[in-house]
């Protein structure tokens, strides 16, 4: 009996066969507002905001706001996940720590914190500082909360061994808790990032002050919804870069763990 | 923090109140906007309590739900 023979596709196949549906999608899109199916104002065909996103970036104004947005984001998010991993590590291994920030967080994490945005722009004004507070505010929770799951689960054996062998204390936290909690705090991480995003275009939509929140918000104002659609395509490139590079940065951090020796 | 808390749920009343706040003719969001341009501070923050409970509940009730439908997953003792 011949098992019956599997047919393989080219490699250049596979990889081409990905793009099948963005590209249909976008000719799809390009097609509907040609034909007049859709006013351009409200949905611009792809070619005429590719243009426009072009120029824009040519003439460097979307840049700089984009810059802008990004260091907002990535500021607030190192400050959320520094605090984070400190208290959730605390809460772990402290009981009174924990007896603090376990309702804290309950009731923290599941409420919307941009509703604080208006008293935000009383205490600290409309410029940076109420941004980036807001964003350490919402980054926070996610954080603290993996944090704390991951290093108060960590296997007992390992923390036993270790202290077996004559660990001190803080050699124990550093070598083998974080690292061995380090899966969960960087999961925690993976969620507070997009949410980072998330809350800067809004806070700078809200409170205006450049970005690429503002930049959109501004042309939206203007009327000018290509600009608006621009914006869109620089932040969706921005996110998607930042978090592969976070996808990239996890696999080198857990080399060790067994989710990076599945082939992928 | 005995359980992971919902992201989604959590996750959608920030943007349900995002967009509330930037564009909306009602809503809490709305509401949270419109005192805090009128300086009614007293107010805002009651507008923002009421969300915060919300936000609270709806996590609660979510994970009640989830453990519900997952009761036949033997979990660990807690």
């Amino acid at each position: 009996m011949k098992a019956p023979r599997k047919r393989h596709l080219p490699r250049a196949w596979h990889a081409a066969a990905s793009y099948v549906v963005p590209v249909t999608l976008l000719v799809v899109w390009e097609a509907v507002v040609r034909l007049g199916w859709i006013n351009p104002f409200l949905l611009p065909a792809p070619s005429a905001f590719g243009a426009r996103w072009i120029d824009e970036v040519a003439s460097g104004f979307i840049l700089r706001d984009a810059l802008l947005t990004m260091m907002r984001a990535l500021s607030g998010f190192f400050i959320a996940a520094a605090a984070g991993i400190a208290i959730g590590t605390l809460a772990a291994r402290n009981a009174a720590a924990r007896w603090f920030v376990d309702p804290v967080v309950s009731v923290g994490f599941p409420m919307p914190k941009i509703s604080f945005m208006p008293i935000f722009m009383l205490w600290f004004g409309l410029g940076d500082q109420a941004k980036l507070a807001m964003i350490v505010f919402t980054c926070i929770f996610p954080v603290i909360s993996a944090t704390y799951l991951g290093t108060s689960s960590i296997d007992r054996y390992l923390v036993w061994s270790a202290q077996n062998l004559g660990t001190s204390r803080r050699a124990l936290l550093w070598k083998v808790v974080i690292p061995a909690a380090l899966p969960q705090i960087l999961s925690g991480l993976q969620i507070a990032f997009p949410m980072a995003l998330i809350v800067t275009v809004v806070t700078e939509m809200i409170t205006s002050g450049g970005g690429l929140g503002s930049y959109m918000i501004v042309s939206a104002r203007a009327a000018i919804s290509e600009k608006v659609f621009a914006g869109i395509a620089t932040i969706a490139v921005l996110g998607f870069l930042l978090l592969l590079a976070f996808d990239l940065l996890r696999r080198r951090l857990l080399r060790w763990h067994a989710e990076t020796m599945v082939a992928i | 923090m005995k359980q992971e808390g919902a992201l989604l749920p959590a996750l959608s009343w920030l943007l349900l109140v995002s967009a509330e706040l930037l564009i909306s003719r009602n809503g809490l969001g709305y509401l949270i906007s419109f005192y805090g341009e009128n300086a009614d501070y007293g107010a805002m923050f009651a507008a923002v309590i009421v969300v915060v409970l919300i936000g609270f509940l709806s996590d609660r009730l979510f994970l009640a739900a989830s453990r519900w439908l997952l009761r036949w997953r033997e979990l660990p003792a807690a």
